[in-house]
């Protein structure tokens, strides 16, 4: 197994979790092409996913994305980040706020919900990847509808969740934990 | 009817625990919510609520100093304040339960892990300051 792998093994773990005991959904990860990854960071390796379940079913095609990172401040510097997309946030929108109409959907409330989301899928993910005993620390979420900055160094795990994929990016001096 | 106090920036995740209470037999309480530990304090100064469920990471002033603010105060110390939070390992979770907190809970959060820790907070003794 890469290191890779054994990275997106855990992302896997703390997405699987979020989801499901949130929003009662399950995730695989994505064996994708190159050419599907998010247009900022083509350049970088993908993952590897051998030896862990893939899903089998072809994603759909997604024109509008979300992108939202969190800063990790301690105890290494990094960016998690995740580019999901809008179809994806709907769905997530309404599972976590069953008793919502359609029309009081709106974009600040899907934000929110991804926001909330990558909040706690980077603490979960933190928890997996550091010693028992490490603290540390994590900026406040920031979602944009365009690709946010270059990620050096990225690792890139993809997913599917239903017929809608997501990526979960990790840059900095996270990928060597 | 107790008074629960919600303070987590996000409206999503004071909306989710909100529901997990209301679940856990807390239907009948009167919900008041915060952002931030700043407007939470502010909101317990003006009227003291029965519970203080609050996030760590927030804007202007995090869960950790709120829990500070309130366990320093001679007016709300007894309030228990339970930490519901993604970036809590054994390690922060000792340290806020040093701090008074009543229970660090982590996110994701479900009705039952609420629902259990509040369980015990019924056979909590008295506090003193």
């Amino acid at each position: 197994m890469t290191a890779t792998t054994a990275i997106c093994q855990k992302v896997m773990e703390a997405v699987s979790e979020t989801f499901e005991t949130m929003i009662f959904t399950q995730v695989a990860l994505w064996n994708s092409p190159p050419s599907a990854q998010p247009e900022s960071h083509r350049d970088t390796t993908p993952a590897e996913t051998t030896e862990i379940p893939v899903a089998t079913e072809t994603p759909s095609h997604h024109s509008k994305c979300y992108w939202t990172r969190i800063p990790v401040l301690s105890p290494v510097e990094g960016t998690m980040l995740m580019q999901i997309p809008a179809s994806l946030a709907v769905e997530i929108t309404k599972n976590l706020y069953g008793w919502m109409d359609d029309s009081e959907l709106t974009e600040t409330v899907e934000v929110d919900a991804i926001a909330e989301l990558i909040n706690t899928i980077s603490g979960r993910l933190m928890v997996l990847l550091l010693p028992e005993d490490q603290s540390f620390e994590l900026g406040l979420p920031e979602t944009s509808e365009h690709p946010l900055d270059y990620l050096p160094e990225a690792t890139i795990c993809r997913f599917a969740s239903g017929v809608d994929t997501f990526s979960f990016i990790l840059s900095g001096s996270l990928a060597s934990l | 009817m107790k008074r629960i106090l919600i303070a987590d920036d996000s409206g999503m995740a004071r909306m989710f625990i909100k529901r997990c209470l209301e679940i856990s037999g807390y239907q009948d309480s009167e919900f008041v919510e915060a952002a931030n530990g700043r407007i939470a304090l502010e909101m317990l100064k003006e009227k003291p609520a029965d519970l203080v469920v609050s996030d760590l990471n927030m804007p202007e002033m995090n869960g950790e100093e709120l829990l500070k603010r309130i366990k320093s105060s001679p007016r709300l110390h007894e309030i228990p304040v339970l930490i519901i939070t993604s970036v809590a390992n054994p390690k922060k979770v000792e340290e806020l339960k040093a701090l008074r907190a009543f229970d660090v809970l982590s996110k994701p959060v479900s009705p039952a892990t609420i629902s259990s820790a509040l369980a015990t907070l019924q056979n909590q003794p008295e506090e003193t300051p």
